[in-house]
């Protein structure tokens, strides 16, 4: 996942690989529920986006930005991972302004990593 | 004559909401028959316990009763299995395609809800354009026209049959006797004006046919012991429908009985099941019995029928024909289904005076379900079809279907017209 932020360093949008991937690929990959008995994709597989959709400025192909504050906790980032199917999550302070970038393997350490030194401190 | 003009007022102004979709059609059609059973309070035309009266469960038991099979058959992935053998029949040739996957959509759709198969088999279609690298519009367009042109050939295939043949009491074998030959014959004209007007864009031979043969049906059934169960019990309910007129059994009974089997059987999870079922349409179709109950009640169609009586100095032949452009003018500019429940209590009003309806039945029947044809509001599969579209990159437009829909429409309504004429003593009896 990429940030998008304006001349402020402010946070605008996200851009993600699917929302890259649906410049060539048609929406209808979530009308079908699964795709097991697709073997060869064909035309798929070798489709480009057009120039004119390579041509067109970021903000239209972004979504909407999604952040947390450097101070909200681990599960809230991973409610908020879970909830908008996201691989990372812009982090953000002083208002807006794009700090850092959390990702799903960040969250899960830093998770995994707080119950350890939490069992360490019961044992002691 | 006040409640005629009131009545009128209500049921016109549902069918111009319907028609410029201002409102969702269900929603329109419920407020409209809450303020026809108040107006009818108001001015002494009308009662709760007409409206409730007005309604004809027998169709709406035979359309709850299928829509509950088509929902414990969906999630096993039946339709898209058949689907994928359709494509892979095809060979990957995009005219072929067309045919199989128009001629399998067709097949469906006489037995089971229209607008389901379409919704069913559309996603599948858009996947095997875009493996094919084709565009999807002409085959979802051909699906949409052959199957609403198919449906109308049995008693299940579409809701104006169910309708008609509740109030007429056709029996199911009644269709394959009067309407099936005719429609065999006007189905496949349209196939071949389909063909025809796609031959550019179907025409060339795709790079990736063989991408579609490596498509595997068996993987696409999702749940095969649940869909052999549903299909059994969907293969004995057509059964009893052959013979359902020599056991003086209803549709309707035959239909709930299946459904009630199928559960029993299967044992869904009834919670998700009941969200498969299509509530707004079984509702849409109470409000709209209750709305015309509301325009029987206040004279308005007696008037109308007597109109029609003093034009009978028409051979009935003409008057039939009439009927069909009427219709099929109608159901393509708004919903058939409400042209259909207006025209019933007519046809039943010219019967009492004694005209022979019979084939005015038949007409209503095709008029109803060749118009729908002809835009791409005319029935519910067309719209469908249109929105599936958007999500590939040639969206089906209203012009385009305007070009493709109307010419199939036209064709269709001008050979039903000469069957009509042709086989009109065996119509009539």
């Amino acid at each position: 996942m990429l940030p998008v932020v304006d001349g402020a360093g402010r946070l605008v949008g996200i851009l993600q690989l699917r929302d890259l991937l649906s410049l060539v690929m048609p929406d209808f990959v979530r009308l079908i529920e699964d795709f097991d008995f697709v073997h060869d994709f064909g035309a798929l597989e070798t489709r480009v986006p057009s120039a004119e959709a390579m041509a067109r400025p970021i903000r239209e192909v972004m979504e909407p930005p999604l952040s947390v504050d450097e101070n909200c906790g681990l599960v809230r980032a991973f409610a908020l991972l879970h909830q908008h199917d996201l691989h990372d999550l812009p982090v953000v302070a002083y208002g807006d302004r794009l700090v850092g970038i959390a990702s799903r393997v960040d969250i899960g350490t830093a998770l995994l990593s707080g119950w350890r030194s939490a069992a360490r401190e019961t044992v002691e | 004559v006040i409640p005629a003009i009131v009545s009128l007022l209500i049921f016109g102004g549902c069918l111009y909401l319907i028609f410029t979709e201002r409102l969702h059609r269900t929603i329109a059609a419920v407020a409209g028959a809450a303020l026809m059973v108040l107006a009818g309070r108001v001015w002494g035309f009308y009662s709760e316990d007409m409206a409730i009266e007005a309604i004809d469960f027998h169709t709406l038991g035979l359309l709850l009763g299928m829509i509950v099979l088509v929902a414990l058959l969906e999630p096993t992935g039946f339709f898209q299995y058949v689907a994928v053998w359709a494509g892979r029949w095809s060979q990957g040739r995009p005219l072929r395609l067309l045919v199989m996957l128009g001629t399998v959509t067709t097949v469906l759709s006489m037995f089971l809800d229209n607008v389901t198969t379409v919704v069913l088999i559309a996603p599948v279609t858009i996947l095997i354009s875009e493996i094919l690298g084709i565009s999807a519009a002409p085959l979802l367009i051909a699906e949409a026209l052959l199957s609403n042109t198919g449906g109308v050939a049995t008693l299940v295939g579409d809701p104006p049959n169910v309708l008609i043949a509740s109030a007429a009491e056709l029996s199911f074998n009644d269709f394959l006797t009067h309407s099936l030959p005719i429609v065999v014959v006007v189905w496949l004209a349209a196939l071949a004006l389909l063909r025809y007007m796609f031959r550019a864009e179907l025409g060339r031979q795709s790079a990736e046919a063989d991408a579609v043969l490596q498509l595997n049906p068996a993987e696409a059934l999702d749940d095969r012991p649940t869909a052999i169960k549903v299909l059994i019990v969907l293969g004995g309910a057509l059964l009893l429908f052959f013979v359902h007129d020599q056991l003086h059994v209803s549709p309707s009974l035959i239909a709930l009985a299946a459904a009630a089997a199928a559960l029993a059987w299967v044992r869904p999870d009834v919670h998700r099941m009941l969200q498969r079922v299509e509530w707004s349409v079984l509702l849409f179709f109470a409000a709209l019995f209750v709305l015309v109950g509301g325009l029987e009640t206040a004279g308005v169609l007696e008037a109308l029928a007597r109109l029609l009586v003093r034009g009978q100095h028409v051979p009935p032949v003409v008057f039939g024909l009439a009927m069909i452009w009427v219709v099929a003018a109608l159901s393509a500019v708004v919903d058939n289904i409400p042209i259909t429940i207006a025209m019933i209590p007519v046809i039943q009003a010219l019967a009492e005076s004694g005209v022979n309806v019979n084939p005015l039945w038949w007409a209503l029947a095709f008029g109803a379900g060749f118009g729908g044809n002809g835009t791409i509001i005319g029935s519910t599969a067309n719209i469908v079809v249109a929105t599936v579209s958007e999500r590939t990159r040639t969206p089906i437009t209203s012009a385009l279907w305007n070009k493709r829909g109307l010419p199939v429409m036209l064709l269709t309504c001008a050979i039903a017209s000469v069957l009509y004429v042709v086989a009109f003593p065996y119509l009539s009896r």
